[in-house]
């Protein structure tokens, strides 16, 4: 929803890299009012393959006037320049042919469509009251508390999927601090949610917060209902797992397998604390829950386990954390509405893609369902950045746990459209199909196998209507193989203190991998002070996938030792290696960046996963 | 969680505390905990930052005991159980106070406290505490009737078996260090494949 006060300042080159509202729009004629001297109406405009219809755009300056009939019937504009032509322009009563302008920004846009199209543009845009803030879903270039306007087009794409599916026969399990089963924007499957408190089926309502509710919605608020929010998948059904209120060993295993025969999706935002800098391994009995999942789960295809990479960053990174690493799950990040990281998101090489978890409600978070009822965190009434007197919703949801039930509906939108999909096929659909935001960030490389990585946001943004209509016609891929090999190290390898780094080689062969998924690495150190340590993996074909950094660790904002972390061993995991051949030298390289700790490199192996 | 910070000062005179493990075909809690029968293989201190470990699989894994903390769960019983009290007045599973000493010492008890532990050897690691239970591995060549045999020749009680492959099941224990001790013991008897304790570990949103 955009305030009439409105202007956004858009690069000239970009202002047509959108999304646009509903491409049946009744194309206006294109005119100026003098009321608002800044800025002009557009009928249409053909840029590439696509024509946009309706674009208010401002401008600084009028280049030329022409003088005859116009030469075209449509209006065009040069990226490369930052003019547009206009064929015939009204202000007023007078009429002016093949008007050229000098255009600043775009304030609007009304629809789009395929040029030569047999078939008019397939957006759906709910009927949601509160879908216009969700700029996640569409940015139309909504502002926050902040007023800074978002970036237009920097969404998930999924309204142009929503013609495909819409999440359909799909199910999705929320696992966190509960979840309000009687909500009335989300369609929860009656009696199959699980209350940890009692370790039966039952009410999962959160005693703790609105945290996995606000999830829930993200993930498949119903949509098109005329009230709340739109989920991702909004004809989804969900069930709920509290298991933030009993969080045991044993019901961290028995709620990622709760109900396989079921489920579809697991979404879990949630792990070790952030912030601190620790590596925090994941238990056996856990990875052998998610094996079990993705090895039985959909009859055998497996299901899919999204999980937040985690909110830590500068201290902390996604590497760090068992779970996000863990090769079985799909590792989310956050950006903001600009379609840069989230102040908050941690980087890592087991970081397959982003969403839109926003920052802060104080500048611009994302719009979701809240407990009913003045319980959550939006009571109606308190919270003057808030919703004022709709409690059962809230704008002030962000974190790598927002983006991360984004991402649950955008898989349950692949699975109805593609049933066949295995865990593995959506994950590779994800990384093909997402977009290389933020594109001039220094990061960005391209991997072995073609892939634009980097390791702020894995392979992109997620872009729902691409990974759908790939889905539409994706052959599976082959069967998964593994291969494994240890490094050979007869005595430990001293790592100079505060000097150059030390490498070991481990040279994988006649592993059949030729396009690989997923790398896991274990490395055992006795070095006293993990956060002096930069520790790099480098694959056969030369990508390099940083896994530890020389950093601080804090215990409530206090510098503190990072201790031996690696003594015990410590498994990292790398996605950002896909299509890459596993068969070469991988390299290891271990860099004390700090003077005073020494130790030594005990051991490592990796296994890589791939076909 | 919540973490509550005491403002009584705590007399801890009597906070020394040993406890042992027996090997592991004697290690029946509910004997070491009724004749606190001490066989010195393991011995504690809660007065102290006594670093100690656990297994996870294969892997020994180092904490570090906090003595100022204890972990009072909000079910008196292990968390397998069901505590409709605790559903009904929605109080959180796990309370951390600082300053309060275990309101029982003794191995085994019926205690619905547990020391409260720090991940590896970081001041800042991950809060870990015990509420009852042990994850047993079996071989996976072990049949159901052989695992229920091998639990009932050690006086143990099954809870739970995992819905996950190969044979795992949660081994009933009360909360605190005899869920520690049991799943160190089973595991190093080489009989299973690993034994852990069934950890609470401090878990956020994000």
């Amino acid at each position: 929803m955009l305030p009439k006060s409105f202007i956004f300042k858009l690069p000239a080159a970009a202002l047509f890299a959108l999304t646009v509202s509903s491409g049946k729009n009744v194309a206006a004629s294109t005119a100026w009012d003098p009321a608002t001297p800044d800025r002009v109406t557009v009928s249409t405009i053909d840029l590439g393959n696509n024509r946009y219809t309706n674009v208010v755009a401002t401008f600084n300056s009028v280049i030329s006037i022409g003088n005859g009939a116009p030469t075209h019937n449509y209006d065009s504009y040069d990226p490369a320049t930052g003019l547009l032509t206009i064929s015939t322009i009204k202000v007023g009563t007078a009429t002016y042919n093949d008007v050229v302008i000098a255009i600043t920004g775009v304030i609007s846009v009304g629809g789009v469509t395929p040029i030569n199209a047999t078939e008019p543009s397939t957006e759906i845009i709910p009927n949601d009251p509160l879908f216009a803030d969700q700029w996640h879903l569409k940015n139309t270039g909504q502002t926050g508390i902040d007023r800074v306007a978002g970036k237009i087009g920097e969404d998930l794409n999924v309204s142009q999927a929503w013609a495909s599916a819409t999440g359909k026969g799909i199910q999705i399990a929320i696992i966190d601090d509960g979840l309000d089963i009687h909500h009335e924007d989300l369609n929860v499957v009656a009696g199959k949610s699980w209350n940890y408190i009692t370790n039966t089926y039952g009410d999962p309502s959160s005693t703790i917060g609105s945290h996995g509710t606000s999830c829930a919605g993200l993930a498949a608020a119903k949509g098109n209902n005329g009230i709340g929010v739109t989920g991702v998948a909004y004809n989804a059904k969900q069930v709920g797992y509290n298991l933030l209120s009993v969080t045991t060993s044993s019901f961290d295993a028995d709620s990622v397998t709760k109900d396989l025969q079921s489920n579809h999706i697991y979404s879990n935002s949630y792990g070790a604390a952030d912030n601190n800098g620790l590596l925090e391994p994941s238990a056996e009995a856990w990875q052998q829950a998610i094996d079990t999942g993705i090895s039985t789960g959909r009859q055998g295809k497996g299901v899919i386990y999204t999980w937040a990479a985690g909110n830590g960053a500068p201290e902390d990174r996604s590497d760090y954390d068992g779970q996000a690493n863990y090769q079985g799950v799909l590792a989310i990040g956050s950006l903001n509405d600009q379609g840069t990281k989230s102040s908050y998101s941690e980087p890592g090489s087991n970081l397959l893609a982003m969403a839109y978890g926003g920052e802060y409600c104080s500048s611009h978070a994302v719009t979701t369902i809240d407990i009913t009822g003045i319980e959550g965190s939006n009571d109606g009434t308190s919270n003057p950045e808030d919703y004022i007197g709709q409690p059962n919703y809230t704008r002030c949801m962000n974190g790598t746990s927002a983006a991360t039930p984004e991402i649950s509906g955008v898989a349950a939108l692949l699975l109805e459209v593609n049933p066949a999909l295995s865990w593995r096929d959506v994950r590779a659909i994800l990384a093909q199909t997402a977009r290389k935001n933020d594109p001039t960030h220094s990061d960005w490389i391209t991997n072995g196998g073609g892939f634009h990585i980097n390791h702020n946001y894995g392979y992109g943004v997620v872009d729902a209507a691409a990974a759908v209509n790939s889905a539409k016609t994706w052959k599976n891929i082959p069967a998964q193989k593994t291969a494994t090999a240890s490094a050979n190290l007869t005595t430990p390898l001293t790592i100079a203190d505060n000097n150059a780094a030390t490498t070991s080689i481990i040279k994988l062969s006649n592993s059949g991998i030729h396009k690989l998924e997923f790398v896991d690495i274990n490395i055992t150190s006795n070095h006293p002070e993990v956060g002096d340590l930069k520790i790099t993996l480098t694959s056969p074909a030369g990508t390099s996938s940083t896994l530890t950094t020389v950093h601080d660790c804090k215990l409530e904002d206090i510098t503190v030792s990072c201790g031996s972390s690696l003594n015990d061993g410590m498994r990292f995991g790398v996605v950002r290696l896909m299509g890459e051949a596993a068969d070469g030298n991988w390299t290891l390289s271990v860099r004390d960046g700090r003077p005073r700790d020494t130790g030594k490199l005990i051991a490592w192996n990796i296994k890589a996963y791939g076909y | 969680m919540v973490i509550e910070q005491e403002t009584i000062n705590m007399n801890h005179n009597n906070s020394n505390f040993t406890c042992t493990v027996r090997p592991t075909a004697l290690s029946r809690w509910s004997i070491n905990t009724s004749i606190g029968i001490l066989i010195a293989t393991f011995s504690f201190n809660v007065t102290a930052e006594t670093t100690t470990h656990y297994y996870d699989g294969n892997t020994q894994h180092a904490i570090k005991l906090q003595p100022n903390l204890v972990a009072e769960f909000a079910s008196n019983a292990s968390a397998q159980a069901r505590s409709t009290e605790n559903a009904n007045t929605k109080r959180p599973f796990v309370t951390i106070r600082k300053n309060v000493p275990l309101a029982s010492r003794a191995a085994g008890s019926a205690t619905s406290q547990s020391p409260v532990f720090r991940e590896g050897d970081s001041p800042a690691g991950r809060l870990m505490a015990l509420p009852g239970g042990v994850i047993v591995n079996f071989k996976p060549d072990w049949t159901d009737d052989q695992i229920q045999l091998w639990a009932k020749t050690h006086s143990y009680v099954i809870k739970q078996k995992l819905n996950i492959l190969g044979n795992w099941y949660v081994i009933d224990t009360p909360p605190g260090l005899i869920s520690l001790q049991t799943a160190n013991d089973i595991h190093e008897t080489g009989e299973v494949l690993s034994a852990s304790p069934n950890w609470w570990k401090q878990t956020v949103t994000r």
